[in-house]
């Protein structure tokens, strides 16, 4: 994108933090969340939950989400979630949806910070709702 | 004899893609791959680089290389962190091959 933006100078450093932590080069810390479990849950979990009692976060970006959703689910973008975040309901219990399961254990323990203490993630995320056989949209 | 002509220059395009990615460079030459020492010698030689960290803020607080700046991709167009000169050296980063 850097490159489309006219920048003539690019490189990515594709080992990335784990690759300069693996090296013990110097690390900065501006935060730390609560070293607290955020449950897993399945597709067919999800699938069973009572809708009424729970709170779908997708944390895609809102081009991914627009292609296709979990029934019911919100965007609240994972870029933006720093500022967005207390629009999240603390009375249900919040289901955190990413791409694949990666970002939403940092997620999960950001919200813990944050007083929300009902929070689970499923599993695979997105992809793995898509996979499970049950339809997307809106 | 046609469609061997075709078959070695789809070969060769494909040699040539290949060589281009395992030497560290896109496709296109438009980027570049640097390493973890190569990156840690800019650092410690003062070079003027924006290194640039594209995971949300919320793990940027958590972690980053110091001296970086925190940039998702999805305000890439729009951060004022981004460099007026389009020659300087941008070096991007994310949570690696995870």
């Amino acid at each position: 994108m850097a490159v489309e933006m006219g920048y003539k100078n690019v490189k990515v450093y594709t080992e990335g933090l784990p690759g300069w932590g693996k090296a013990r080069y110097p690390m900065v810390s501006q935060a730390s969340y609560p070293d607290v479990d955020i449950p897993l849950i399945s597709a067919k979990e999800l699938a069973s939950m009572d809708k009424g009692s729970i709170f779908l976060a997708d944390i895609r970006p809102p081009a991914d989400f627009g292609k296709g959703s979990i029934p019911g689910s919100q965007n609240i973008f994972l870029d933006d979630i720093h500022e967005s975040y207390a629009s999240l309901p603390k009375d249900k219990k919040i289901v955190l949806v990413d791409h694949k399961g990666k970002t939403t254990l940092v997620t999960g323990r950001f919200l813990a910070m944050k007083g929300y203490s009902n929070v689970v993630r499923l599993d695979g995320g997105f992809n793995a709702w898509a996979k499970a056989g049950v339809s997307a949209g809106n | 004899m046609r469609q061997f002509r075709f078959q070695c220059m789809f070969f060769v395009v494909v040699a040539l893609l290949f060589l281009a990615a395992s030497d560290g460079v896109s496709a296109d030459n438009k980027w570049s791959v640097i390493t973890t020492p190569e990156l840690k010698a800019l650092v410690d030689k003062g070079e003027d680089l924006v290194l640039v960290y594209t995971m949300p803020k919320i793990f940027n607080d958590l972690r980053h290389i110091e001296g970086s700046v925190c940039i998702p991709l999805s305000k890439l167009k729009t951060s004022p962190d981004m460099p007026a000169d389009k020659e300087k050296l941008i070096v991007f980063y994310c949570l690696g091959p995870a």
